[in-house]
């Protein structure tokens, strides 16, 4: 059981992790303040932007974000809808959405090549706005780039703050490792961190997934992290 | 408002689910609680359909452990609280007559107004004073004043054509505004045509049609936004054209915006294309340079900013296709001089737009617009660069050369590199008479209108 896996690992898949909620607190910042600040005052319902669109690559925070707008203003008593725009294929699941407070719409750029879908959604776009329902938008490239066909629904994903989120640089991961797991009451040595720097994607998804499993193994085994637990946790995970 | 048996209902199952599950189908629900009955409303079908079949007999059980000493039966409905109602208007007929005409306007107070905007769905936010006029817009813009004192009787129907996001919804709201406020009794309703399909087939399917038709056809000013979505509805086609000619025969004004003319929108019927163009039609056109700043000054004013002219110049002169842009980029500026505690300079704005002005830049390149305008006007590529000087090649090229000036910040010396290597004056003496033909020929300005707005998405 103590032996090493191979250096070069597959990407692990690990379970869901539900002590780590995406809150605001454990979102990496980075280069992104202006963004966070702003959909901040989105989710508690201040500021002056009725929409935002987030645009980033795979990995930079966007769901994050849109999970933790999602809890802030539950939170605040606001009533919340969070979709993936590849579900927009039924124009049935935007219906009545309106009358939520925040709406958060993720994967933009997975929105359906439908006019139908578009249709739908420059419709829901407009009944939003009547009912001052707040929207967070996400995708991985701006609303210019989405090359969206009906030009009524693109003018209208363009027409609120639009920010582009700067990923984790690959030199700050461990920075990052350290500071999440601070986050959860853990230390971890640079020997653990480069431990996982070096058998793990270098992708902060798959990085603090990882790291949330070795919270709960600690926790189940009442045990440090040390590369001895990482080691036996990346083969008990490799055998199921 | 929910109650507290679905709050603890909530923190238990915030232990239960994944964020996504919770954020998709739990978190949307609302709850009200009478006595031993919890009803749980979903906003729609799809979610009442999903907790239905996922969740509700896990809600029941919560409830009840929470609950030990009363049986609590769930039950799960479409609806909720919201600040306003989407459902069918009040059918008010009693109250749809046509106010007596010509009377002067009633003194009324400030929340009466507010309330007969809301009746009217109207946003009273836009009003003709901060509707920034240009060139581009300035013949509608005086029309719907106009219209807005003597509804029904100047410009009837008044029929607003253009692209996506140049204030066609402003301008009509405007009007709705304006006759309210001049005639405060005025029966006014505004919606868009999506809203206008649903309520005539909800009142279809409640067997309140009758109501329905009396409703629009009591009005004494209709604003229906986005009319070429009723293309291919039959049904609706059919209805409206009926309660068109009810209230243009009754005097009352019939307000209609569309993406284009009406001529142009297929799938709509000949009837009403024809009644469409029995008023007036106006064009708004994207607005140009200073129309732009004085807009982005104008927003800018709403958000109290100071914003240096050369900031406005900056971004009007790269952000062109539509105002929902130009806004969009004025709110990223103004987000991180908040965030910062930075006032607004060229430098800060540049930097602060960078990755929108390069996704811009990298859309309106020379070669791309040789390549739009060789595909819009059917001729091979080469043909911009050859030495052929025929009407029909020279014609475009000079167009192409004209919006090569307009949509980049290349020099002229630099067009004419790219266009077969011509002197700059010959860019120079294209882009003059490109500006000339736009003002005596119709078809030219409708051309570059139309290949700006394909360079410009």
């Amino acid at each position: 059981m103590t032996s090493d896996p191979s250096p070069v690992h597959p990407q692990i898949p690990f379970s869901f992790d539900n002590t780590t909620a995406s809150t605001f607190d454990l979102f990496w910042a980075g280069d992104n303040g202006v963004a966070i600040e702003a959909v901040e005052a989105l989710a508690a319902g201040e500021g002056q932007d009725a929409q935002i669109f987030l645009s980033g690559s795979a990995g930079c925070g966007k769901t994050h974000l849109l999970m933790a707008a999602c809890q802030r203003a539950s939170a605040t008593g606001f009533r919340i809808a969070y979709l993936s725009a590849a579900d927009i294929q039924v124009a049935a699941s935007l219906e009545g959405l309106e009358q939520v407070d925040l709406v958060c719409l993720d994967n933009m750029d997975q929105l359906p090549r439908q006019p139908e879908s578009e249709e739908a959604l420059f419709h829901f776009i407009n009944r939003a706005r009547e009912h001052h329902a707040r929207l967070l938008i996400a995708s991985r490239v701006s609303p210019v780039q989405l090359r969206i066909q009906l030009p009524d629904l693109a003018t209208r994903l363009a027409w609120g703050a639009s920010f582009k989120l700067a990923p984790v640089p690959e030199e700050a991961l461990g920075e990052l490792l350290v500071w999440r797991a601070g986050h959860l009451g853990l230390t971890l040595g640079s020997d653990e961190v480069n431990y996982l720097l070096n058998r793990f994607p270098r992708d902060p998804v798959s990085l603090l997934n990882a790291l949330g499993t070795l919270d709960q193994a600690s926790m189940q085994l009442q045990r440090r992290i040390t590369t001895a637990l990482i080691r036996e946790v990346l083969v008990r995970s490799e055998s199921h | 408002m929910n109650t507290p048996i679905w709050d603890r209902c909530l923190s238990q199952l915030e232990n239960e689910l994944t964020e996504q599950q919770l954020n998709t189908w739990i978190r949307p629900l609302q709850a009200t609680h009478d006595g031993s009955k919890l009803v749980i409303m979903a906003p729609n079908q799809f979610v009442r359909d999903a907790v239905e079949t996922r969740y509700v007999s896990r809600i029941r059980e919560i409830a009840n452990l929470l609950s030990p000493d009363l049986a609590i039966d769930v039950a799960l409905e479409i609806g909720g609280s919201t600040p306003m109602p989407i459902e069918a208007p009040v059918l008010d007929t009693a109250r749809a007559r046509k106010p007596s005409s010509g009377q002067p306007p009633a003194v009324i107070s400030a929340g009466d107004l507010a309330m007969a905007t809301q009746r009217a769905r109207l946003n009273a936010d836009f009003v003709f004073d901060n509707f920034v006029e240009g060139k581009s817009n300035q013949l509608g813009r005086a029309a719907a004043m106009q219209i807005g004192k003597n509804p029904g009787s100047s410009y009837n129907p008044f029929f607003i054509c253009g692209a996506s996001g140049l204030g066609k919804t402003h301008l009509m709201h405007a009007v709705g505004n304006s006759i309210l406020k001049n005639r405060p009794g005025a029966r006014v309703m505004y919606l868009n045509s999506e809203r206008y399909v649903s309520e005539m087939v909800s009142a279809l399917q409640r067997n309140t049609i009758n109501d329905f038709k009396r409703f629009y056809r009591g009005l004494d000013a209709l604003l229906i936004d986005d009319i070429q979505f009723f293309a291919g509805k039959d049904r609706t086609q059919e209805e409206f054209f009926h309660t068109f000619n009810a209230l243009f025969e009754g005097g009352s004004q019939v307000i209609l915006t569309c993406d284009r003319y009406p001529k142009e929108v297929e799938g709509l019927e000949d009837r009403l294309k024809s009644r469409f163009q029995w008023g007036l039609t106006v064009s708004v056109e994207p607005p140009e340079l200073e129309t732009r700043v004085a807009i982005l000054h104008n927003k800018a004013e709403l958000s109290n900013v100071e914003l240096p002219s050369e900031v406005s110049f900056f971004i009007a002169k790269r952000i062109r296709s539509n105002v929902r842009e130009l806004e969009g980029a004025l709110r990223r500026v103004i987000a991180n001089a908040e965030f910062t505690g930075t006032p607004i300079t060229l430098d800060f704005a540049r930097d602060a737009l960078r990755d929108l002005l390069a996704v811009q830049s990298k859309i309106t390149t020379i070669e791309n617009i040789q390549k739009t305008v060789a595909e819009y006007f059917n001729i091979r590529l080469s043909d911009l660069s050859a030495k052929t000087r025929s009407r029909s090649i020279a014609r475009p090229r000079q167009m192409a050369m004209c919006l090569a000036k307009e949509l980049t910040n290349k020099s002229l010396p630099e067009i004419g590199q790219a266009f077969g290597g011509r002197d700059h004056t010959t860019v120079l003496h294209g882009c003059r008479r490109i500006a000339e033909l736009k003002e005596q020929d119709q078809s030219v300005e409708e051309d570059y209108a139309n290949l700006l707005r394909t360079l410009s998405v």
